[in-house]
This record gives structure tokens, C-alpha cells and sequence, in this order.
């Protein structure tokens, strides 16, 4: 005689969300260590697709922060990586990752300012030699 | 005070001297002043420029590093600040010492600019360091403006630089313009000086030796009087002391030339006259009957005093000649007469040697103005001559006739003609003219010479040619 196979229990639908979101950040911090930025941001999105304003999301929002800030990253962007990092900070204060946002927004803010600095230095030199 | 030629010489290159020196020098400086701006624009000029970009790069450095270390507070930024503030003052300090008073000005203001900005910075390191909240955004806007006024200067400082380098080359351009103005103007009056100053020298020379030569024309045609009057220069002045000398000298000398042939004349001809007017009278029976041993002597002594008498003339003409005391007495005749009494005169002695004598003269052949006597005597010897080298039954041949102005008259005569070497020797006195020996014939070789001479006292010429067959022409041209 063959026996019943057990009965399908039926996951809640959040649960499921919450699993299949958990999945998707775990292939982007997988993508991430192999140095796909490009696979790694899609994977986040998708997080963020499933789960708009709830955890995962705001880690998701982080990793796409560290992704554009990576220094690997050959699209390497530091506004659009504060811009991911100030999301954190203002869209989930009560997330964990918000400590290290302002951190990084800090870091990376400094950055910037002195990036500007160089500019503004070397386009007053360029105006004197001309 | 009377000048010597060298002193005249070395008196008028003196000026020439100072010119040449004066424009040397007018030249050094011109070129020293070149020098010193080209100098001035290097040393000065391009080393302030120099300093300029130095000072805005150490300048924007030390702005740069103080920002970074504002955002960072990084304090290996602030000693990169302090070592371009460091190099900053340095630089200023340099260019301040060189800079002419605009440029100066411009680097106090900078100066003054830059401890501002230094204070500001200072009060902000306070805030900084005591890590109190502070108004950064006032503090960034007032060194910016510092900043912008700093650079601003240091751009002023720069243009001024660029202007006074301009100014200079304009100068430069300038000073080259007066130069060369100033050295062609120099140059024109030097040339013209110098001009004018040999002319007057040569003109100091030569006018005494214009005299000279002048009097040495007056002695060549015998005129001795010893008037020269020329006392400067010394050297020409003593010149004309030994001419007047030698003047004196001639005078003399002429003087007792003119007695020896008076002289000469009565102590020559008298006693020869004698023996010839004796003879004749011997040979006429005068001293009574004589042999014809005796006629033969006599007549021997007749012909040789004849001679003898016509050596003598000859030789005395020939000295008053070339002594230039011959007179003549010129006056308008025709040749022809003159032609035909020579020929006529040497008739017997052609007939004698069988020789033909043809005569050639062209009708109404101009007269000429001449002493006809000597004129005469010239004829015979130019004839005598012919008839005297052409052998036996040979030819003469006596031709006048007119010539653009001038008469010429040949004799011609088929002898042994003359050697090419002698044709102008031939009218040396005591030449004798027979070319290769074959013919032997006796003369004094005084003729020719005579001939020469009253010729070319006529204002003619006279020459002598070989004929490609046989014989010699000897021709003379008188002018009309």
C-alpha cells in the first residue's frame, strides 16, 4: 500500500513575502561579494518590490547603498550612495543598519566636500592660466 | 705759424678721430642701455612674474589644504597647509625685495590681505580645536573674498609686470630708432667733416704744386727767373727755395751755354772761313802759279773745310736747339717753293749718281706758318739723306700734298731701309741709320736729328718707315 503523502499546510501569504524577500538579499549579498553590482542592485529592487516599508527593506536600501558606494563598483556613485544611505535614515529611523547610514553619509559627505574643494581649486588655476 | 704737411695730416685726422670716437661711444652707450633694460626685464620683470604664479599656486595650495582640513580636521592636511603658508611668505618676502615701487604696493596690499586671511583662519582653528559649534558658512565667505581679492591682486601684479615689460620693449624700440637716427646723423657729419677737411688739406698740397708744376713748364721752355713765392706748407715752401736755386743755377748756366755758342761761333767759323777764303784764293792763282799737284791739294783743303764748316753749323745749330735758344721767325708761306729749291739745290749730286728724282706736290697746297729757312734746312736733310742711301740708279721721290688740317711731306727713296729696332733711334744725334752693312756711308748723323727738332718746333711730326719691298719713307706733317 502506498502511503499518503502528508498533508500541504498552506504558508500565510506575509511569510511567504518575508521568505522569498530574505532570499532575494541574500543572492544580492552573494552578488555583491562576487563583484556583480549590476546583479546585486536587481536583486535588492526586487526586495524592495515585495516589501515596500518592511523589514528587509530597509536592509535592502542599505545594500544598495554600499553597493553604488563600493569602491569596486565601476559606476560608483556617492550622491546616489548617500541618497540610499539618507533613505535608511529618514524612511526607517528605528532600522539597525541607521547608525552605520549616518556614518557612511557622514564619510562619504566628506568626500564629496573635498572632491568639490579640488575642483573648485584646479578651476581657479585653469582661470589664471588662461 | 706755419704747418708741416704732417702736422696738416695729422692736425686734420684729429677731428676725424673724435668723431669716429664719438659715435663709438654714443654707440657703447646706446648698446649699454640696451643692455640694462634686456637686463632689467630678466632679472627683474621675468622673476616677478616668477614669484607671481608662485604665489598664486602656493596660494591656492594652502587654500585648498585649509578647506580640506576644515571638512576633515585631518591634521596632515594642516602641516601641507602650513608648508605652502610657509612657501607663500617666503616667495612674498623674495618679490617684495625686487619689485619696483608699483609692484610693491600691490604685494604690501597682498600682504596685508593674506594676515587677514591668516587671522581669520586662526580665530577658526580655535572653534575647531575647542570643537564648539561655530559660524563656518561666515567663516568660508569672508576667505573667499580674501581669497578672490588675493588673487585678484596677485593677477594685478602680473598685468602692471606685463605693462612695464611692454613699456621697456617699447623703449627698447625707441632707443633703437634714436640710434640709429642719432648714428646716421653722426655718420653724415663725420663723412661730410672729413670731406670737406681732405679737400682742404689736398687742397693745401696741391695748390703749391700746381704752382711747381707751373714753373716747371716756365723752365721747360726756358724762362729762369727765380719768383717762386711759396712759403707754406715748410715742406713744399723749402721745395720752392731749392726750384728758385735751381732756377738760378739754369739761369746761369744758360747764360754761359749762350756765351760757349757765341763763343763758338767766332772761334769756330773765323778761322775756318779763313782757310776756305784762302784756299779759294790759292786755287784762283791769286798767290800766283800752282802744279796740278797743287790744285788737287787745295782743292782737297777747299772741300774738306767746306765740310768741316758745314760740321760745325750743324753742330752748333743742333746745340741751340736742344738748348732751346734756336730762334725762329714763323711766318705764313707755301711749301712748294721750298720743295722745289731743295731738290733743286741736291740736283748735281742725283745727276751724279744716276739717280731719279721724282717730285710730287699737290696744287694749291695751303701755307703754313713757318720759318722757311729752317723749314728749308730740314727739307735738304731729309733729301740728303735719301739721296745719301740710295745706291746708284735707284729712286727718290719727294711728295707734299694736304691732310685734314695738316700738310705732309714724304721722301721716299729705294735704299737699304732701316732696321725695325732703329726706326725712332734714327733721329738720335750721331746716329747712323744704315741697317745691315751694305751700305757704307759717311755722315755726321746730325741731319736727321736738326730735322727732328725744327719739326717738332713747328708744332708737326715726324717718323720714319720701312717699305715691304725695299727702301725707307721718312714723313712729316705741319700743321695748317
Amino acid at each position: 500500500m502506498i502511503p499518503e503523502p502528508p498533508p500541504v499546510i498552506a504558508e500565510p501569504q506575509e511569510a511567504l513575502e518575508h521568505r522569498e524577500a530574505n532570499e532575494y538579499l541574500n543572492a544580492a549579498q552573494n552578488l555583491l561579494a562576487r563583484g556583480d553590482y549590476e546583479g546585486s542592485l536587481r536583486e535588492s529592487q526586487k526586495v524592495l518590490s515585495l516589501l515596500k516599508d518592511q523589514s528587509p527593506a530597509d536592509t535592502a536600501i542599505f545594500h544598495m547603498g554600499l553597493v553604488y558606494a563600493h569602491p569596486k563598483n565601476p559606476k560608483k556613485d556617492n550622491k546616489r550612495a548617500i541618497f540610499f544611505f539618507n533613505r535608511v535614515i529618514k524612511g526607517y529611523p528605528d532600522s539597525a543598519w541607521v547608525e552605520q547610514a549616518k556614518i557612511w553619509v557622514g564619510v562619504l559627505d566628506g568626500v564629496e566636500k573635498l572632491k568639490q574643494v579640488d575642483l573648485e581649486i584646479e578651476e581657479r588655476k585653469r582661470d589664471r592660466s588662461r | 705759424m706755419r704747418l708741416s704737411l704732417f702736422s696738416r695730416l695729422i692736425l686734420g685726422y684729429l677731428p676725424v678721430f673724435g668723431l669716429v670716437m664719438a659715435v663709438s661711444l654714443y654707440a657703447l652707450r646706446e648698446l649699454q642701455r640696451f643692455d640694462d633694460i634686456t637686463q632689467s626685464i630678466l632679472d627683474r620683470d621675468n622673476r616677478i612674474l616668477d614669484y607671481e604664479k608662485k604665489l598664486a599656486d602656493s596660494f591656492l595650495s594652502q587654500v585648498r589644504y585649509e578647506r580640506k582640513f576644515v571638512i576633515t580636521k585631518d591634521q596632515a592636511l594642516f602641516r601641507e597647509f602650513l608648508k605652502f603658508k610657509s612657501d607663500f611668505e617666503g616667495h612674498l618676502r623674495e618679490a617684495l625685495e625686487i619689485a619696483d615701487s608699483n609692484v610693491a604696493e600691490l604685494l604690501s596690499l597682498v600682504k596685508q590681505d593674506y594676515e587677514r586671511y591668516q587671522q581669520l583662519f586662526d580665530k577658526e582653528m580655535v572653534q575647531i580645536k575647542g570643537h564648539r559649534e561655530y559660524p563656518q558658512g561666515w567663516y568660508t565667505r569672508e576667505k573667499n573674498q580674501l581669497t578672490d581679492k588675493i588673487l585678484g591682486l596677485l593677477e594685478k601684479v602680473e598685468a602692471e609686470r606685463q605693462q612695464g615689460t611692454y613699456n621697456k620693449v617699447r623703449e627698447l624700440a625707441d632707443a633703437g630708432g634714436r640710434a640709429r637716427e642719432g648714428a646716421v646723423t653722426i655718420t653724415i657729419a663725420s663723412l661730410a667733416f672729413i670731406l670737406i677737411l681732405s679737400l682742404l688739406i689736398a687742397r693745401s698740397i696741391n695748390k703749391p704744386i700746381s704752382v711747381l708744376k707751373n714753373k716747371t713748364r716756365e723752365i721747360a721752355k726756358g724762362r729762369f727767373e727765380a719768383d717762386l713765392r711759396l712759403s707754406s706748407p715748410p715742406e713744399i715752401g723749402e721745395l720752392a727755395a731749392a726750384f728758385n736755386f735751381m732756377c738760378r743755377k739754369l739761369s746761369e748756366l744758360d747764360k754761359v751755354k749762350s756765351d760757349f755758342f757765341a763763343s763758338m761761333s767766332h772761334e769756330l767759323r773765323t778761322p775756318l772761313t779763313s782757310i776756305k777764303e784762302g784756299t779759294g784764293l790759292l786755287l784762283e792763282g791769286v798767290g800766283g802759279a800752282t802744279t796740278e799737284k797743287q790744285r788737287k791739294l787745295l782743292t782737297i783743303l777747299a772741300e774738306e773745310s767746306n765740310r768741316l764748316i758745314g760740321l760745325v753749323n750743324s753742330l752748333l745749330d743742333l746745340s741751340k736747339m736742344e738748348a732751346g735758344m734756336m730762334n725762329y721767325s714763323f711766318e705764313k708761306a707755301s711749301l712748294a717753293p721750298l720743295i722745289k729749291k731743295a731738290v733743286g739745290e741736291i740736283t748735281p749730286l742725283i745727276e751724279a749718281k744716276g739717280i731719279q728724282l721724282e717730285t710730287e706736290v699737290a696744287e694749291r697746297l695751303p701755307t703754313v706758318k713757318v720759318d722757311s729757312e729752317r723749314i728749308l734746312q730740314a727739307l735738304r736733310n731729309l733729301i740728303g739723306n735719301a739721296v745719301k742711301f740710295t745706291p746708284k740708279a735707284g729712286r727718290v721721290k719727294v711728295a707734299a700734298r694736304s691732310v685734314t688740317g695738316k700738310i705732309e711731306v714724304s721722301v721716299r727713296d729705294t735704299g737699304p731701309g732701316i732696321a725695325p729696332e732703329n726706326l725712332k733711334a734714327i733721329f738720335d744725334k750721331f746716329h747712323q741709320g744704315n741697317s745691315n752693312g751694305a751700305f757704307s756711308v759717311n755722315g755726321t748723323g746730325l741731319g736727321l736729328a736738326i730735322a727732328k727738332h725744327i719739326i717738332v718746333s713747328h708744332g708737326g711730326e715726324i717718323w720714319a718707315e720701312n717699305h715691304p719691298d725695299r727702301g725707307s719713307t721718312f714723313t712729316f706733317v705741319l700743321p695748317c
